[in-house]
C-alpha cells in the first residue's frame, strides 16, 4: 500500500478521501486554492500544498501544479475524488508519467468510455441497450423510414445541438415532416447547421445507475443500482439505494450487462453506469462515469463495501475481495445534497460565513460535510457544501430518518437546500416512490411555510436578549460592591 | 418593561415586517398581545445559544446582535427558521417613530446584491409605487438570471443599480421608501 496519498480536490469529498487514508493508515496530502487556506480539508489533511488562486482553472484544474505538490509532498499516489480532474484521462496519463499511481481507472478506459460516441458504440458491441436512434445527417426520405423502425414517440434532435434548439417531440407519423421542416430551420438559424438525427423519446424515466468495481485481474462486480431521478436541471438532489422501481429480477439484468461491458474494456477501479429506466421496465445506457460519484455512500450503506478504500487497494494491485453472490444489499439508504442555495428564491447561491452549525447524529446517520462554524463559503466552488445519508431497515423507516436528521440539521449564516428537502421528505409522491426524471420540473414546487409559533419565539427570545442587557446597563453601576446579586435581578433572565 | 419588536423572517422570499408589543414583568412573565407567557431563556455554553422553554414548549435559539438593538435570531425546533429582529423598548420605539417622521428617510429599506454579479435589467424608475414581490432588478450571476423583489410595498426612492454594471455583494441597488 502507498505511504502517501495527495487528494486531488477540496470540500467534503477530500475530506472523505482523507478519512479512508487515515482508516488506512496512509498520509494524507491536501491541495488548496487561495480561497480555501482555511477550508476543512486543509485543516484535515496532514499535509497541505498551496496549488494557486481562487479560480478552478488556475488551481485546481492545473495538472503540472498538483503533481508538482505530489512531488514536493513525497506522496506516491494521487487521488482525484469527483469533478475537476477526475474524469480527464490527459492529468491520469501524467500522475502515471511521473511515476506515482492513479487511483482511479486505466487513461484509455477513461478516454473510452469518456466520450459518449465511443461510449455508446463499446457498450452497444458489448451487448448493453441504449436508446434507439439514428446517425446524424440523414435526409428526409430516409428519416422517414427510420422513425417508422424506432417507433413513436421520438424526438427530433440537432447535431450542433443545445439547450432544446431544433429539439421536437414527434408523437405520431403524420406530424413527423412538418416537426422536421421546423427542426432544420430552427438548427440552422440557431446553430447555422441544419443537421438532425432521431432517438427514441423515453417517456417519463427513472434516472437508475449502476456502481460497479473491478480490478486489474480482470474482476469485475456491482454493487446494485442507485436511483437518482429526483434532479433539477440534471443536478442531482436525491439518491436512495436501493430502487423502487428495482426488483431482484431487474438489478441482476441490469447488473449483469453493466459488468459485462465493463469487462469488454478492461475497466478497474470504480466506475458507474447510468441508464433511463422506462415505466414499462426497459432500461438503456445513458454514460458512464468513470470516476468516484458524489452519491457513493448510499452504495456503502447497504452493501458495506467502503468504495473509496476499495479503490486504494485496487490501485495497489490487489484482487478484489468480494465475489459477485457475496454482494447482497441490506436495508435502505438516501442521500440529501446539501447546497449553499435559496431553494425559496429559485436556488439561488448563497455564499458567505457559517454562523451557527449543528449537525445531525444518532443512529444511522452519516454526514459527509466540508464546512464548520465559522467557515466562508465562496462562490468560486460547486455550492454543495455536505451530504446527509441515512440508513434505516427499509425505505419507510430511512425516509422518517432522513425527516428526523433534517430536522436537526440546523446551519445558520447562509440559506442552504435543507427546507427544499424538508418538503420533499413530506411529499406523498416520494413517500410512494413514484417519481420520475420530470418529478422536480413538472409537479413539485418549493414553498415558504409560515411558522408563526417560531416567530413568537424568536420575538420573546430577542426580547428578553435585550432586556437582560437593559437590566444589567442600569443595575450595574448602582450595584458596585455587590454585583454578585445583581445578576439575579433580570426577571426570566439566567446566565 | 414594555417592548416592541418588529420582525422579519429570513426565508421568506419577501419579508413583510410583523411588529409585536410585549412586556416582561416583575414575576418573570412575558406578555404578548393579552396573552401570558411563561419565558424561561437560558444561556448554554457559548456565548450566543440560548435554550428556550416558552411555556414548557423546548426551543433551541441563537441570538446574535448584529447592531445596536438588532438581532439576528435562529429558533430550532423541528427544523429551523432564522430572523431579522429589531427591539426597543417602548421610549425608544416612540422617538423613532417620531424622529423617522421627521427626517423622513428612518423607513427607507435597502434592496442590496445577494451574490456579486451584473445588473441586466432595471425594471422600475425612481418615483414609481410598486408592491411587494415586485420585481425591481435582474441580476446575473453565476450563469443565471436572478429576480431581486421589493420585500414590501413602497415607493423607490433611489436607484443605484445602471444595466451594465457589475456590483458585489452587500451594494445597494435600490432604495424603497
Amino acid at each position: 500500500m502507498f505511504k502517501k496519498v495527495l487528494v486531488a480536490n477540496r470540500g467534503e469529498i477530500a475530506v472523505r478521501i482523507l478519512r479512508a487514508c487515515e482508516e488506512r493508515g496512509v498520509a494524507g496530502v491536501a491541495v488548496y486554492s487561495d480561497a480555501d487556506r482555511n477550508a476543512l480539508h486543509v485543516r484535515y489533511a496532514a499535509e497541505a500544498y498551496h496549488i494557486g488562486p481562487a479560480p478552478s482553472a488556475e488551481s485546481y484544474l492545473r495538472i503540472d501544479k498538483i503533481i508538482d505538490a505530489a512531488k514536493k509532498a513525497g506522496a506516491d499516489a494521487i487521488h482525484p475524488g469527483y469533478g475537476f480532474l477526475a474524469e480527464n484521462d490527459d492529468f491520469a496519463q501524467a500522475v502515471i508519467d511521473a511515476g506515482l499511481t492513479f487511483i482511479g481507472p486505466s487513461p484509455e478506459s477513461m478516454r473510452l468510455m469518456g466520450d459518449k460516441i465511443s461510449a455508446r458504440n463499446t457498450v452497444m458491441a458489448a451487448g448493453v441497450p441504449v436508446v434507439p436512434g439514428t446517425a446524424a445527417g440523414l435526409r428526409d426520405e430516409e428519416i422517414q423510414t427510420e422513425a417508422a423502425a424506432i417507433g413513436f414517440p421520438l424526438l427530433i434532435k440537432a447535431s450542433a445541438g443545445g439547450g432544446g434548439k431544433g429539439m421536437r417531440v414527434v408523437r405520431a407519423a403524420e406530424e413527423l415532416e412538418p416537426s422536421l421542416g421546423a427542426a432544420r430551420r430552427e438548427a440552422k438559424s440557431a446553430f447555422g447547421d441544419d443537421t438532425v438525427y432521431l432517438e427514441k423519446l423515453i417517456e417519463r424515466p427513472r434516472h437508475i445507475e449502476i456502481q460497479l468495481l473491478g480490478d486489474m485481474h480482470g474482476n469485475v462486480i456491482h454493487l446494485g443500482e442507485r436511483e437518482c431521478s429526483i434532479q433539477r436541471r440534471h443536478q442531482k438532489l436525491i439518491e436512495e439505494a436501493p430502487s423502487v422501481a428495482v426488483n431482484a429480477d431487474l438489478r441482476a439484468k441490469m447488473g449483469e450487462v453493466a459488468v459485462r461491458a465493463a469487462k469488454a474494456v478492461g475497466y478497474y477501479s470504480a466506475g458507474t453506469m447510468e441508464f433511463l429506466l422506462d415505466q414499462s421496465g426497459n432500461f438503456y445506457f445513458l454514460e458512464m462515469n468513470t470516476r468516484l460519484q458524489v452519491e457513493h455512500p448510499v452504495t456503502e450503506l447497504v452493501t458495506g463495501v467502503d468504495i473509496v478504500k476499495e479503490m486504494m487497494s485496487i490501485a495497489d494491485g490487489r484482487r478484489l475481495r468480494w465475489k459477485q453472490e457475496d454482494i447482497t444489499p441490506k436495508g435502505w439508504a438516501i442521500e440529501c445534497r446539501i447546497t449553499a442555495e435559496d431553494p425559496i428564491n429559485n436556488f439561488m447561491p448563497s455564499g458567505g460565513v457559517i454562523t451557527t452549525l449543528q449537525e445531525p447524529t444518532g443512529p444511522g446517520v452519516r454526514v459527509e460535510s466540508g464546512i464548520y462554524e465559522g467557515f466562508e463559503v465562496s462562490l468560486y466552488y460547486d455550492p454543495m457544501i455536505a451530504k446527509l445519508i441515512v440508513w434505516g431497515e427499509n425505505r419507510a423507516e430511512a425516509l422518517l430518518r432522513m425527516r428526523r436528521a433534517l430536522n436537526e440539521y440546523r446551519i445558520g449564516g447562509i440559506k442552504t437546500s435543507i427546507p427544499f428537502h424538508q418538503q420533499i421528505m413530506n411529499s406523498t409522491q416520494f413517500m410512494w416512490g413514484t417519481f420520475d426524471t420530470n418529478f422536480l420540473q413538472d409537479r413539485f414546487s418549493v414553498t415558504f411555510i409560515e411558522r408563526p409559533e417560531m416567530e413568537l419565539s424568536a420575538a420573546i427570545a430577542a426580547a428578553l436578549v435585550a432586556h437582560g442587557k437593559g437590566q444589567r446597563a442600569t443595575v450595574l453601576p448602582a450595584a458596585a460592591g455587590q454585583a454578585g446579586s445583581a445578576w439575579k435581578r433580570g426577571a426570566g433572565w439566567k446566565r | 418593561m414594555k417592548y416592541i419588536a418588529t420582525i422579519t423572517p429570513t426565508g421568506a422570499p419577501f419579508g413583510a415586517g410583523r411588529t409585536y408589543e410585549l412586556e416582561v414583568d416583575e414575576a418573570g412573565l412575558t406578555h404578548v398581545g393579552g396573552q401570558t407567557f411563561n419565558a424561561d431563556l437560558q444561556a448554554i455554553g457559548s456565548l450566543d445559544l440560548y435554550s428556550l422553554l416558552l411555556d414548557h414548549k423546548s426551543y433551541e435559539v441563537h441570538v446574535q446582535e448584529t447592531e445596536r438593538n438588532g438581532y439576528r435570531v435562529m429558533v430550532s425546533r423541528q427544523g429551523y427558521e432564522g430572523y431579522e429582529v429589531r427591539v426597543l423598548d417602548e421610549r425608544a420605539y416612540r422617538a423613532s417613530q417620531v424622529s423617522g417622521a421627521m427626517a423622513g428617510g428612518a423607513g427607507d429599506s435597502a434592496i442590496k446584491a445577494p451574490i456579486p454579479g451584473l445588473v441586466v435589467k432595471v425594471l422600475i424608475a425612481e418615483g414609481d409605487e410598486v408592491a411587494a414581490g415586485q420585481t425591481l432588478v435582474i441580476l446575473e450571476a453565476m450563469k443565471m438570471e436572478n429576480e431581486l423583489r421589493a420585500p414590501r410595498p413602497g415607493v423607490i426612492a433611489t436607484i443605484k443599480a445602471k444595466p451594465g454594471n457589475s456590483v458585489n455583494q452587500g451594494d445597494v441597488l435600490v432604495t424603497l421608501h
